[in-house]
């Protein structure tokens, strides 16, 4: 009995000191867009580093299909961040008298979005589009945006066909319903691995896309009220993370493990398709056409003037 | 002691009418969040926006053509199947316990493998809707005929009917109230998938625009539409009641 008296005193006091360190970190909860996306796993890939457990916050992260939901969650304080919210959704929330800031970008330029086609296609650059089925996601997306700026400084005339996410597509391109897919890594590496598929271009490909910030890192206004410290503790993290991400191979390894695909893969997605400043988040740049864009698309009803701009977007200084 | 009498579709709307006005009151007052829940006086302000710059008559003739599509086939392809496990015994015996498990399938999270099939087209949300729909019109036609009093076939027999004769004179008429059940609820499933399809997969009419507007966080115009649908759908159903009142003069 007393052996068992002397356990059962041991985990208790293993529990209290374990809940009492836990209740030393600050909790931020994050929803963040498209799992396993090289961008999108800054905070897992960090947090596994113990890179936000060093800033004292601890992260609960929940992964949603996108950037509309992202910002309702964020919208809704049901999170404290929002990570990959769209950058023309968040005009227009704004724009409407959300309570929405931001805080980040979490993606600039289109190099991680590439179009390929099949390994014995005779499509070989994107003049080659002219007359072909080239794919992209869905009306109003990102790969939208790129497919009509092919197009337009390319003077070329592709059929453009939505296929939905980047799964459904590779079929369509195996099968030869599509001459020219779409898709952004890891998705499609393995096949780009086997020599199965060509890259053609990428959304760097654009002027229009090259300098444009696509993704955001958003907050609720109460939230960047009341919690200001976190927040900032959080970017600090965030710019560790990314700066551990491209000087070794110890936060490879940990994104490879997490997304499960081979680290030679996770290497590609890296160094082929996200360069370092496309994730730097102390930068919004394409504003002006953003802005306009916004208005042709519908987000919002005028154009967001500069002055709310500044309201708006409240990156915290680095330290 | 003199009663009230309010007919039931106004005691409806007045109940309807007021569950609104209290939702406008508790977002005035910052009970309820307006960023999550539009104002009712904000979404009935948007339909005219819808029509006009959201061409919503246009997409629900995109939506309406799909479901009749996939409608048509539901019946079609569920009365005939009914029929035939009502006269082949065996089939019937060895297929029902599986239509009735595909019936309560979440069959929406198959649209992937539509998708690679028919590609990003009408077809595939065609395909979900009539997939959807077709499991609960064979069981209920099934049901129907199973159900048909013995009497009312001796009766027929006895007159020396045929049997195409016994089939379109008794069993038929007979089992349509219970058909119909089935159809009603195969079109409710069938809708539902459709315009569920058409948001998950960004295309179509309806269930696009409602993706299309929440992705612009446009609050009001997604509620009025889902509003719209719901009012679409409750004219289908009364017209289907009225079709089924029509083939089954007599009671």
């Amino acid at each position: 009995m007393t052996v068992l008296k002397g356990i059962l005193l041991a985990a208790g006091i293993a529990m209290a000191i374990s809940t009492s360190a836990a209740h030393a970190q600050d909790q931020l909860k994050l929803a963040v867009g498209q799992r396993g996306n090289w961008d999108t796993s800054i905070s897992e890939v960090g947090s596994r580093l113990g890179i936000f457990k060093k800033h004292n916050l601890q992260l609960q992260i929940l992964y949603t299909q996108g950037g509309g939901e992202t910002q309702q969650a964020v919208l809704s304080n049901s999170v404290d961040i929002g990570v990959a919210g769209g950058i023309m959704g968040a005009l227009s929330a704004f724009s409407k008298g959300a309570p929405i800031r931001i805080i980040g970008a979490e993606t600039t330029g289109g190099q991680d979005l590439y179009w390929y086609a099949k390994a014995d296609s005779p499509i070989k650059t994107l003049k080659d589009f002219d007359g072909k089925t080239v794919a992209y996601s869905t009306n109003g997306s990102s790969t939208h945006g790129v497919v009509n700026a092919f197009v337009q400084e390319n003077g070329i005339k592709p059929r453009l066909t939505a296929t939905g996410g980047p799964a459904p597509t590779l079929t369509q391109v195996m099968s030869g319903q599509i001459d020219v897919g779409w898709s952004a890594p890891p998705f499609g590496l393995e096949q780009l691995n086997k020599g199965e598929i060509r890259v053609i271009a990428t959304g760097n490909d654009t002027k229009a896309f090259k300098s444009q910030t696509v993704r955001l890192l958003i907050t609720n206004t109460s939230v960047l009220q009341e919690k200001k410290d976190q927040i900032d503790r959080y970017m600090t993290a965030y710019r560790e993370t990314i700066e551990a991400m491209y000087s070794g191979e110890e936060a490879l390894k940990v994104y490879a493990d997490f997304v499960g695909v081979p680290l030679a893969i996770a290497k590609r997605t890296r160094d082929e398709f996200f360069p370092k400043e496309a994730l730097n988040p102390d930068r919004i740049v394409g504003l002006d056409t953003i802005v306009n864009d916004a208005v042709t698309l519908k987000y919002t009803a005028q154009p967001v003037t500069k002055d709310k701009l500044d309201v708006l977007i409240q990156i915290p200084s680095r330290r | 002691m003199g009663k009230l009498i309010v007919p039931p579709p106004i005691f409806g709307a007045a109940c309807v009418a007021l569950f609104l006005g209290l939702v406008e009151f508790l977002l005035s007052v910052g009970l309820l969040n307006q960023f999550v829940i539009p104002f009712p006086s904000a979404v009935l302000g948007s339909f005219w926006r819808l029509f006009e710059e959201e061409q919503l008559l246009h997409r629900l003739v995109v939506t309406g053509a799909e479901a009749l599509s996939a409608s048509m086939l539901v019946v079609a392809f569920g009365v005939g199947i009914g029929v035939l496990l009502h006269k082949r015994r065996i089939l019937r015996l060895a297929t029902e316990p599986w239509i009735a498990a595909a019936a309560a399938a979440p069959i929406v999270l198959a649209y992937p493998l539509f998708l690679v099939i028919f590609g990003r087209s009408s077809a595939t949300i065609v395909a979900m809707g009539f997939v959807a729909g077709l499991a609960p019109v064979i069981l209920k036609t099934v049901e129907g005929f199973q159900g048909v009093k013995k009497s009312f076939l001796n009766v027929g027999r006895s007159y020396n009917l045929s049997p195409g004769q016994l089939f379109w004179k008794i069993q038929f008429p007979a089992s349509i109230p219970t058909i119909f059940t089935g159809i009603r609820l195969g079109l409710i499933f069938t809708l539902i998938n459709l315009i569920g399809v058409e948001f998950l997969i960004n295309f179509g009419g309806l269930g696009q625009l409602i993706n299309d507007l929440a992705e612009r966080y446009d609050l009001p115009g997604v509620f009025a539409t889902i509003i719209f649908v719901i009012l679409v759908s409750v004219v289908i159903f009364s017209l289907l009641e009225r079709l089924e009142r029509w083939l089954r003069p007599v009671r």
